[in-house]
């Protein structure tokens, strides 16, 4: 495993994870190197090359290991993206099609999930540009019971019972619509950041683009959608 | 306390967390697993490109004529084959350019039988050494030649390499030959003096010199009605002399022989009287 394991600690990355790039190098010259930032991550990224050596020895049915362990992953990345839960299903299938016809071709240059995340992305953004005049919302529903969630709505509303879960489906869609909002490079890096808990580097990696460009992204999308959302948010 | 505070600050980056409990149900992800099943069974099943199926389509689609064309195939084998042996044996009154073994009796030989083997007609350059090997033949076996005791392996087998005669100086593979050309012989002579020395020797010469046979027009291979009747005339009254000729050898000897039955029947049926209950019988 030809990883880069000299990492320093980036102090201006928003979140611990994040924060670690190579400390000898630009962070703009990591591009298609993997990068370890947490032992947790590298332990995963083995046990998922393992996986993948025995799909490439001829073991199909070890490929479907990957498909339980990553298939809520790139749902979430793909349905982020689209809004559209019947489109979301279609193209995650098809990610993890294109990544089974292909994973002969993948040799270990990269982390496997930072791999197949990258073709998530291309099917969903190459669907969005062929039916950028067709888009609409088919919406998951959103699981309120979780304490995160509840914790939230309950901060914005007062109410409680239906007219909470009509609240929280109102805020859903503006949600969605300021994310239909952004471009779609916006909205990538929006969803890998804040939604899927991706680093910097992750995100550049997988967007074959710098970290510079990533941060600069984000900035501007969160611009944006707190432009969008003001009056969903309190301060 | 806490509480209240978190209730009052709900930043962009807590909306957005909002979005991870957009989540399928449960349910959703058995369509899904059968789904993708299905999709990854069709994506082993590689379709082949067209060049590759090409050879299998053509045979399947000749796979119901394979009787005709089977048959076709002997037919066509069989038309070849009979074409070559034809070709291999020359036709009567055709000149060849090959060596020719003939027993007829030489006015310069005195012994009567001599293998006479004749030069190449026409000899082209590339003849020569044959025919010079077939002088030599004939001239050895001119030489060795005792009444009418055909040798011409003698002469062969001094052109190899040693004489018949002093059988103890013979090489193995001359006397190899030898018996070889003896079993030759005999065979020729159960075949009615027909000399297979000639035969073979045709087929080699035809095989080592492809020579364009001269065109003979049919017509002119065709005999005139009277001389047709001339020889079957004679053949009737002179079969002896008819069978002495060498035009019509062949017809007038089959004549001749069918004719004497004919005049053997035809006295015997004259010398034989029924009458009564007798019979009698001239003499």
């Amino acid at each position: 495993m030809n990883r880069v394991r000299e990492t320093a600690y980036f102090p201006f990355a928003p979140r611990g994870r994040a924060g670690f790039i190579p400390s000898v190098m630009d962070a703009s010259k990591v591009i298609g190197k993997t990068l370890v930032a947490s032992p947790e991550r590298a332990q995963e990224a083995d046990a998922d090359m393992e996986i993948v050596r025995l799909v490439q020895a001829g073991d199909v049915a070890a490929f479907d290991r990957l498909i339980l362990k990553y298939r809520e992953r790139v749902l979430g990345i793909v349905y982020h993206l689209t809004s559209n839960r019947e489109d979301a299903a279609d193209l995650t299938q098809d990610t993890f099609i294109k990544a089974f016809q292909s994973i002969n071709r993948f040799g270990g240059q990269s982390s496997f999930f930072t791999w197949l995340y990258r073709i998530a992305v291309n099917t969903a953004l190459s669907h969005l540009r062929k039916h950028r005049l067709r888009s609409f919302f088919s919406l998951e529903a959103m699981d309120t019971d979780q304490p995160v969630s509840r914790e939230i709505i309950a901060a914005l509303t007062d109410t409680s019972g239906a007219e909470r879960d009509t609240y929280a489906r109102e805020l859903q869609e503006k949600l969605n619509e300021a994310m239909q909002k952004l471009s779609t490079k916006h909205r990538t890096v929006v969803t890998l950041f804040e939604i899927e808990g991706l680093s910097h580097q992750e995100i550049a990696e997988i967007m074959d683009s710098s970290v510079g460009t990533v941060r600069s992204r984000l900035h501007y999308a969160k611009q944006l959608l707190q432009a969008e959302l003001q009056p969903y948010l309190r301060r | 306390m806490k509480s209240d505070r978190e209730k009052t600050t709900v930043t962009l980056e807590d909306l957005l967390r909002l979005k991870r409990a957009e989540r399928p149900a449960p349910s959703f992800w058995l369509e899904f697993d059968r789904e993708l099943r299905a999709k990854q069974l069709a994506a082993l099943v590689v379709e082949r490109p067209w060049w590759r199926t090409l050879p299998a389509r053509a045979i399947a689609g000749v796979a119901r004529y394979h009787l005709p064309m089977g048959a076709s195939a002997i037919l066509a084998l069989t038309f070849l084959s009979v074409r070559e042996y034809r070709t291999a044996v020359p036709e009567a009154g055709l000149a060849t350019p090959v060596l020719e073994f003939s027993t007829q009796p030489r006015p310069e030989s005195p012994d009567g039988n001599v293998i006479e083997i004749a030069s190449a007609r026409d000899a082209a350059p590339d003849v020569r050494p044959v025919a010079t090997v077939a002088e030599q033949l004939r001239l050895g076996a001119g030489e060795g030649s005792s009444g009418e005791e055909i040798r011409p392996v003698s002469a062969m087998v001094a052109l190899i390499g040693g004489t018949e005669e002093n059988g103890a100086t013979l090489s193995p593979s001359a006397r190899s030959i030898s018996e070889i050309f003896s079993g030759a012989q005999e065979i020729a002579s159960v075949f009615g003096n027909r000399s297979l020395m000639a035969a073979a020797s045709q087929g080699f010469e035809s095989r080592v010199l492809p020579a364009r046979q001269p065109v003979v027009d049919p017509l002119a291979q065709m005999k005139a009605p009277s001389d047709v009747r001339r020889a079957r005339y004679l053949g009737t009254a002179l079969p002896a002399i008819a069978s002495a000729k060498p035009v019509a050898a062949r017809s007038s000897e089959r004549l001749a022989s069918r004719i004497a039955d004919q005049r053997l029947y035809e006295s015997g049926v004259s010398r034989l009287g029924l009458g009564g209950d007798r019979l009698m019988v001239k003499f």
